[in-house]
């Protein structure tokens, strides 16, 4: 069956009447109606069936749901559209990108199964970023236009570079201040090589922090040996539980907790709740229930530690039912990372910046990726693509290019038209248009064009499962509260980081206690 | 007497929409579609036949604006489909291609021009979007209108002229009139007086 809702010739449709949307029968019984604005409708099978087959008129109890969502062609309040219209696409907005991904090296103490890093031995110091690298890395990010700056540190594993780690936290903060522009700074890190001076530079310079963390020790350091082996888990977790600590001890320091990040294995598969359980004794707030992507070295070794789109979807829904139960049992207010970005599009109508699922995609336009060498690419992914031989989305140099030749480069512009959702041939028609995106790069590697094939996309197959799933659990009453609940959380936690700023350099120049 | 122009109505739109399916051919494990353009339209046909590509290969031959033969070859594997179902799927797509497009084509001015709304709103330079006409709108007051308006302000005026009389009345010696209230008056008695 296509993945494409069909209505046949057997049901009579006059379609003058129709305003612009798109539809899709999520399950038996019920329909799912969109449009380009971002506004959502489920009707029942009838009330689908009366609205494709002829006008609706203004006594009928359908007319002013109809009309309050921009689905009567007659009564289209342009005004309103036209503003919700650039709230949900606020990043379109001539800003530029706010994240920067800096690689500091490529060396790394660790040999994930899946890693798209495909890092270097640690004695392969040739692949550590230099200083006067890192200099210009952080005067190109500078040029780039958008008032919020975000850099986030990426390997290997940053902290085998950590003079490079410390020089660029010190410069961009001396840069933000000096500019008056609005900083963060993350560093995502396996864990096993922190320390307390270093956790001490970190929190003193309100340096987010990230880790991987992919469910019980047998399963984690399944897919996460150390090189040469050894138990990975355990030090996660104990640096973990030790920030957790410090950060609940010290005044101001509540918003530094560290947070953590799954990869979904072949290996995974079984342990929805096992891993749902580890975060949730952790105190984990949030948990990001992550596919695999077929790139880099996992393209080369998905045969062993990769599944099927369905297969993750299923194990999608089970993680996340779990969630909803031990939310609505009280047990724990833990909430699924994913399901907070597809729900902001959703519920809110806003961007929650999640530059996988734009229109057009996060590349250049949201994010840039800076190779230790001094290299600029789309993205991380396009970065990993180059390390398996392919410079396809090289778009520049920090020594020799500007923003403005970057953001002109044809393969930025490729990017671009190949995900704006409008230019793509199934995209347009899909109901879930208005929140998705489409990854050139996952569908280069893939299927070998930028464009990618969506009927045929492990991409669109695995993100439609996302939102049937999402879309099926707005129905229930229950799991419908869980998520306006966790809207509301979401919120209050951005809030909260404005004021105290978490990870945050204030650009005025002071900072915070 | 000159001929009346049929008036296109719903159930002729929906005739229109609704042609005959057409008719696969099976032929060596292909199934083969001879489709009219002109009947099916070239955009159905093209984007039927882009839905098709997960579950066989599809070749397009012909000519654009006459008739377009659709190969589909099934795709090995386990999403194979037998030619029959192959069939089917494509008639039913094709089907749902012409209503999704005669949608499209008929909301496009609209989609464009609130896209157009946005890009301005966000750059600043619609400052506030014009009000939607409402029915009936009049730009100009009836007689009734305007005596009914001169009638709201005289009460009104009234009401304030009440208001600051009794509040004299209350306050004589003008105790609560503000510091501004009490300059100005100053301001008055001396005008009033002469050096």
């Amino acid at each position: 069956m296509s993945r494409l809702t069909s209505w046949t010739r057997s049901d009579p449709a006059s379609a003058g009447h129709l305003a612009a949307f798109n539809f899709r029968r999520v399950e038996p019984g019920w329909y799912l109606l969109t449009n380009d604005w971002g506004k959502f409708l489920m009707l029942d099978e009838g009330d689908f069936r009366r609205l494709m087959t002829g006008p609706i008129n203004s006594a009928d109890a359908l007319y002013p749901r109809l009309e309050a969502g921009g689905f009567l062609r007659e009564r289209l309040d342009f005004k309103a559209l036209a503003s919700s219209y650039v709230k949900k696409n606020s990043f379109h907005w001539f800003n530029g990108p706010s994240l920067h991904m800096i690689v500091v090296t490529l060396r790394c103490n660790q040999k994930c199964q899946y890693c798209h890093s495909s890092v270097v031995d640690p004695s392969r110091t040739d692949t550590d970023m230099d200083l006067e690298t890192a200099r210009r890395t952080v005067d190109f990010i500078f040029s780039t236009p958008n008032p919020t700056i975000c850099i986030e540190f990426q390997g290997g594993e940053p902290l085998l570079n950590w003079p490079v780690v410390k020089f660029i936290t010190r410069y961009a903060q001396a840069k933000a201040r000096a500019s008056k522009r609005k900083l963060i700074v993350a560093l995502v890190c396996n864990f096993t090589l922190m320390t307390e001076d270093k956790l001490d530079f970190l929190l003193e310079h309100h340096v987010s922090l990230c880790t991987s963390l992919d469910g019980p020790a047998e399963l984690h350091d399944k897919n996460r040996p150390f090189l040469g082996g050894g138990l990975a888990q355990a030090k996660v977790v104990g640096w973990l539980e030790k920030i957790q600590r410090r950060c609940a001890g010290e005044p101001g320091k509540k918003h530094y907790l560290p947070g953590a990040l799954m990869t979904t294995t072949r290996f995974s598969l079984p342990y929805a709740r096992e891993i749902v359980d580890l975060y949730v004794s952790l105190g984990m707030d949030q948990i990001f229930v992550r596919p695999l992507s077929p790139i880099g070295y996992a393209k080369r070794v998905w045969k062993d530690i990769g599944y099927g789109t369905e297969e993750f979807v299923s194990f999608y829904e089970k993680a996340l039912d779990y969630i909803l139960e031990l939310n609505i049992s009280g047990r724990s207010k833990i909430m699924e990372r994913m399901a907070l970005v597809l729900l902001t599009k959703i519920l809110k109508g806003e961007d929650p910046g999640f530059m996988d699922l734009r229109s057009p995609a996060g590349a250049v336009l949201g994010c840039l990726a800076y190779n230790y060498n001094g290299q600029i690419f789309v993205s991380d992914e396009g970065r990993m693509v180059d390390h398996q031989g392919d410079p396809m989305f090289l778009v520049g140099d920090v020594a020799g290019n500007s923003w403005s030749e970057v953001v002109d480069h044809p393969t930025t512009k490729a990017c671009v038209a190949a995900s704006t959702l409008d230019n793509q041939p199934m995209c347009w028609q899909c109901a879930y248009k208005p929140y998705c995106g489409a990854e050139p790069v996952f569908h280069y590697e893939t299927q070998k064009s930028v464009w990618g094939q969506m009927p045929s996309s492990a991409w669109c197959r695995s993100h439609m499962g996302q939102f049937d799933v999402i879309f099926r659990k707005l129905r229930d009453p229950k799991a419908r509260a869980v998520f306006e609940e966790w809207m509301e959380r979401d919120q209050c936690r951005w809030q909260e980081n404005e004021e105290i700023a978490a990870g945050e350099f204030m650009a005025s120049g002071s900072v915070p206690a | 007497m000159a001929a009346r122009k049929k008036k296109k109505t719903p159930a002729r739109k929906t005739a229109a929409l609704k042609a005959k399916a057409p008719s696969p051919v099976f032929s060596s494990g292909d199934v083969v579609f001879r489709l009219n353009v002109k009947t099916e339209g070239l955009e159905p046909i093209l984007g039927a036949a882009y839905l098709m590509t997960d579950v066989s290969y599809v070749r397009l031959d012909g000519a654009a604006s006459r008739t377009i033969e659709v190969r589909l070859e099934p795709k090995a594997g386990p999403e194979a489909l037998p030619p029959k179902v192959l069939a089917k799927r494509f008639a039913d797509e094709l089907s749902t291609q012409r209503l999704r497009w005669a949608i499209a084509r008929q909301n496009v001015l609209v989609r464009e021009f609130i896209a157009e709304q946005a890009v301005l709103l966000a750059s600043g330079r619609l400052e506030q979007a014009p009000a939607p006409a409402q029915d009936g709108a009049a730009d100009a007051l009836s007689e009734e209108q305007r005596a009914e308006i001169e009638k709201l302000i005289s009460e009104v005026e009234d009401e304030i002229r009440t208001m600051n009389e009794k509040k004299a009345a209350s306050d004589p010696k003008n105790i609560k009139a503000s510091w501004e209230e009490k300059q100005e008056a100053g301001k008055t008695r001396l005008g009033e007086g002469g050096a």
